[in-house]
This record gives structure tokens, sequence and C-alpha cells, in this order.
């Protein structure tokens, strides 16, 4: 699984090198040694509401196209099955590299517009962890209603789950969420500052390894005789 | 069974899919924390009733050994060295290999003529790097417990596929895209029901059934039971115990002939 990842491998010319080197970073893994046999998109439960193919969006990253790699709705998409990973030929860890894509995405300000009900949710849900240490049902839910503005979604089954004994009324509070607190803190994504369009704006967080690497291998250049180029959007 | 299970003291949520889509150090961070309290308590194995849980307990353990920049940075904002030696394991794996003999020997009241499908979804064995357990795509665990417990277990081909899981709320209409056929193929294999052993896969099966049957434009009055029901069931516990009656889905069938 830890293959080193090469520096740039040559093949993101005219493509964004700091951007393919950043996600190598990551992910831990060289993104060329995909070699663009589709096997996870065949599998892709969420296929079929995506914009670019699982596989493309590895080609993208390997072809450096970092804008549309952070723009498009797939990486948000992507339900973490985990079954991309799972059935890879090449162990390249596809459901990873769509975490890293999300993050990357956030950082940069690109996230799909589609993609805004998710982030809610997540920063709903996130929010609620902080506060105590483990999710407060009603609370999350009521945040991502405000954030999201969608009120009645739910109300019923919300009432039902009411009558079921499945909702709380008082968050369980964890003691030690000073502890989980700092846990926030200090994993705030470092401020990165906005570089111009085109350019990895978190290049300065490169770590000297990514650029004494060996050069690719044999195998991992045949990647470059592939003819799948992904159209935009 | 001749085991002793203990809830991890003041144990804190792991972040789930919002913490590891949008911020991976705070999902290593908010893992480890659990992982450190178990070693402080004393524990070597932590099993969760959630395989994202589990999942991302072994995710992180996976990636502190892999990085020593990290590891340093979640030592020091969880505020503890400790918990890297903690095995991580979901339920069902800890049922099939601590307990299996034990379920069989304290069958009291055979599940005899109930017909389960048993669904898997995605992270019980997936990635199977991590979960190193079973089969990623042909398991047959849960298949072999439902027939010590007496039950059949049916032959529906959507065993692992996945049913939207975190999407819930955000996303509703895929989970129940995805839910359908689910349901659906349980159905036609003639199942009485479907067996669980993930939380998100139990609520948005059961949660969302009746957006599916509008959907499908029919009854399928499926229940969705969590496997550690249906053992408590053939154990003879209370029905009400086990939260039988908490469910969406009516789970008065679910029952031994």
């Amino acid at each position: 699984m830890a293959i080193k990842a090469p520096p740039s491998s040559g093949r993101a010319v005219g493509g964004d090198a700091a951007f393919v080197a950043e996600v190598q970073r990551r992910l831990g893994q060289a993104a060329n040694i995909c070699y663009q046999c589709g096997k996870c998109t065949a599998g892709c439960p969420m296929a079929c509401e995506m914009d670019v193919m699982p596989h493309r969006v590895v080609r993208l990253v390997q072809l450096g196209r970092r804008d549309e790699a952070l723009r498009c709705a797939t990486i948000w998409l992507c339900a973490s099955c985990e079954t991309c990973s799972s059935r890879c030929p090449k162990d390249f860890d596809i459901a990873r590299l769509m975490d890293v894509l999300r993050e990357m995405s956030i950082e940069a300000g690109l996230a799909h517009r589609s993609a805004s009900d998710i982030i809610r949710f997540h920063r709903s849900f996130l929010n609620s962890v902080r506060r105590h240490g483990r999710t407060f049902e009603p609370e999350m839910v009521l945040e991502y209603k405000l954030r999201s503005r969608h009120f009645l979604q739910d109300t019923l089954n919300a009432v039902r789950m009411a009558f079921l004994g499945k909702l709380r009324l008082l968050p369980r509070n964890v003691h030690g969420r000073k502890g989980v607190k700092r846990i926030f803190r200090a994993s705030r994504p470092e401020a990165q500052p906005r570089t111009a369009r085109g350019t990895c704006s978190s290049a300065t967080a490169i770590t000297p390894s990514a650029t004494t690497q060996a050069a690719p291998s044999a195998a991992a250049r045949t990647n470059t005789t592939s003819p799948s180029v992904p159209s935009p959007g | 069974m001749g085991m002793e299970l203990l809830e991890l003291d003041d144990w804190s949520c792991c972040g789930a899919s919002a913490a590891h889509c949008t911020n991976r150090k705070l999902a290593v961070c908010l893992s480890l924390r659990n992982m450190a309290l178990a070693e402080e308590q004393g524990f070597d194995t932590l099993m969760a009733p959630c395989p994202l849980c589990s999942g991302q307990l072994a995710a992180a353990a996976e990636a502190l050994a892999g990085d020593p920049g990290l590891k340093a940075q979640a030592e020091a904002a969880v505020g503890s060295p400790r918990g890297q030696g903690v095995r991580a394991v979901n339920y069902l794996q800890y049922i099939r290999e601590h307990c299996f003999d034990a379920v069989r020997d304290m069958v009291r009241r055979p599940l005899a003529g109930l017909k389960v499908a048993c669904y898997y979804g995605c992270l019980l064995t997936r990635p199977p790097r991590l979960v190193k357990f079973d089969d990623a795509d042909q398991p047959t665990s849960m298949e072999e417990i439902v027939r010590v417990l007496g039950a059949e277990p049916a032959d529906f081909p959507h065993r692992t596929e996945c049913c939207g899981s975190g999407f819930t709320q955000s996303n509703s209409k895929a989970v129940v895209r995805l839910c359908r056929p689910i349901i659906e193929s349980a159905k036609a294999a003639g199942a009485h029901a479907i067996c669980v052993a993930c939380p998100m896969c139990q609520m948005n099966l059961d949660m969302r059934q009746r957006d599916v049957e509008r959907e499908a434009g029919t009854k399928l009055d499926l229940p969705v039971v969590y496997l550690s029901q249906l053992i408590g069931l053939a154990l003879g516990i209370d029905r009400k115990e086990l939260g039988l009656t908490r469910h969406f889905v009516s789970t008065v069938r679910v029952k031994g002939a």
C-alpha cells in the first residue's frame, strides 16, 4: 500500500504538477499506478449520478487538471462504500482519493454547488460532535435544516421516531469534552494562501520527500499510453 | 458466552463520514482518542456496533503506523501517546470469531421457519485491507450464524451493495434508489426479514422503506432487524428488551414457528 509517490512523473504536462504532488502526498500513493481499467466505475453504486466517472477522476489527477478534479460533483456523490478500493487490481485507494479531493476542494473553495447540502450536513454533524463529544441528533438535524432550509424534510419521520422511542431529547455529553474541543482546534486545516488559478494552493506544504523520490517504474509509465482522456464536465 | 461486554467509559464519536470526508487529521484524532481511552482502561479490543466506527479506528491505526509526522501531531492533539495497540472489530466479526460455538449451545427457541436475507452492506467486509475478515464480495459469516439460530438464509444478490449510508439526510433520493433493489430482491427471494449488523443500513432500509414502497408502487413490508436481535430471540430474550418494538416496519412476524 505504501507506494512512494513519484514527483510528477512527467504526465502533468500542461497540468498542475504541484497539485499532483500534493494529492499523492496526502494519499500516500502514486496516482500513476492506476492504468484506467475502469473497474472502479463498473462497480460504483453512485456512478449513474456522477458527472465524471470515478476512473476519469483518477485520470484528471494523473494529468494535473486540478480545477476539474476539485470542482466535479463526483467527489461529493461518492458514498465511501469502498467497493472501488476493494476491487482495484492495482490496490489504488480510490475511496481514499475521494476523501483527499473533497478535503482539498473545500480548502480551495471549489466544491460543486450540488454538494452544498452534503457539506452542510457534514458541518452540522461535526459541530454537534464538537459541542457534545457525540452527536445529539435533534440539534444536529435542526442545524442542518436551518443551514439547508429543507424545513419540511422528514418531519413525519421525526415524529415517528419520537413515538418509537428512537429520539433522545437531551444530549449525553462526554465528560472529556475539553479534550474533544482540543482535537477540533488542533485539526483545523492550515490557512491556505489563495494563489493564482491553476496552481496548487497548498504547494508549500509538500514534504521534501516528494521531490526526492525515484523515477516512476516502468509499469507506471505504461499509463501514458492510455487513450482515455476525460471529457470536461 | 464466556465473555464480558463493557462499554468504553467516556467514548466519543469517531466523526463518521463527516470527518473522514472533510478533514483526515480530525478523523484520525477522534478515533485515536477512543483507542487511547481503551488502552488506559485496560482493553485490548474495541468492538463497535457500527462498521464505520470500527473501520475508522482501524484506518486511524494504519495511518498512524505509516506516518510518524501525523502520529506526533495526533498524540499531541489527543494528549496521550497510547492506544495504537488496540484492535478494532465490528460485532459480526467478533461474534463469528469468538462466540459462534457459545451461541449455538445457548439457542433455546430456534427460529425455525424464518427465512432471513443477510445483508452486509459495505463496511462489514470492506475494505479487506482493514477489515481482514470474511470475503469482501461473497461473505458467508452472517449466514452461518443465522443457520445456527435455526433460521434459513435467503439467497439474494444484493448482499454487499451500498444502501447510501450517510446520505440518509443530505441525499435521500440516492438512498431510496439504492435501497429499492436491496429490499425488492430480498423480498423476491422469499425473505421474511432482512438481517443487518450496521446501524446506518438498519436506518436506511427501515426508515426509507416507506419511500421505496411509494416509488415501487407496491407494499414491501419487510422488517429490518439486527443480527443481535435475532440472536436474542433465539436465546429466548424478551422482544421488548431487544428493541423489536421500536422499528418503523413492524417486526411482529419475525419469530420462530
